[in-house]
């Protein structure tokens, strides 16, 4: 007989009692998850102290054999989640890490950074909008001309 | 007893611990259930849950209930 196993094959059922230390509740609702094609599953007991999970399988009439290898596959089934969890406990951090920085980068394989910079100015130009009304002003006195060195020949540098 | 058959298994009772079945859930799956006449009550730490059906068998029928509640649960947690 294996320990925590209680077998009652003139019911066609069997009660596999665990440790809630050693396989979280999370992972009982898990490994019998697994197992919800195969047999109907009752749970019961103290989730501080004993967890109790009444088996009775989908098929008819199976024997002590049959139903002492489906108690052993959910035990199983819990240990495979059990190793899970702590694995995922372990790897959160870097899933974390990884998705943050995933989420905090928006580049492409062409960017440019000189180049959205460049597209930045033009956008910003064209919504920019230069007046249409003329800009000639008046120069009586001649002097809204444009400065070349040939007109400074003659003239003197002012000192200082 | 958690599933008590009577009346030659046309009305089943099922007790569902509240320590591991959440009522919200429970109560959602009741809503689901057609077919047959559902009597709910609760003591001090069970939900006394009533299936009563001419159709089919209560006794399969509670059974596939409270899987319905454990896949509920299941795909409600993380």
């Amino acid at each position: 007989m294996v320990h925590g196993i209680e077998l009652f094959p003139d019911k066609n059922e069997a009660i596999l009692s665990i440790n809630p230390k050693v396989f979280p509740l999370e992972v009982v609702y898990a490994a019998c998850y697994v197992l919800l094609d195969r047999a109907y599953f009752i749970l019961d007991g103290d989730p501080q102290k004993e967890i109790k999970i009444l088996i009775k399988p989908k098929e008819e009439a199976l024997s002590r054999k049959k139903l002492e290898s489906l108690a052993l596959k959910l035990h199983d089934e819990l240990i495979n989640y059990a190793a899970y969890a702590i694995q995922a406990a372990r790897n959160q951090p870097i899933r974390e890490a990884i998705i943050k920085r995933a989420l905090a980068t928006n580049l492409t394989e062409n960017y440019c950074p000189q180049c959205a910079e460049e597209e930045n100015i033009k956008e910003k130009a064209a919504d920019i909008k230069m007046p249409t009304d003329d800009l000639f002003i008046d120069d009586p006195e001649g002097i809204a001309k444009p400065w070349t060195p040939e007109k400074a020949k003659g003239l003197k540098k002012p000192k200082g | 007893m958690l599933l008590e058959v009577k009346e030659d298994g046309k009305k089943a009772t099922l007790n569902l611990s509240k320590a591991f079945y959440p009522r919200k859930i429970v109560n959602k799956a009741l809503k689901e259930v057609k077919g047959a006449k559902i009597t709910k009550k609760e003591s001090g730490r069970y939900f006394h849950i009533t299936m009563k059906t001419e159709a089919v068998s209560a006794e399969k029928l509670t059974l596939e209930f409270c899987n319905y509640v454990l896949s509920l649960i299941k795909g409600a947690s993380p």
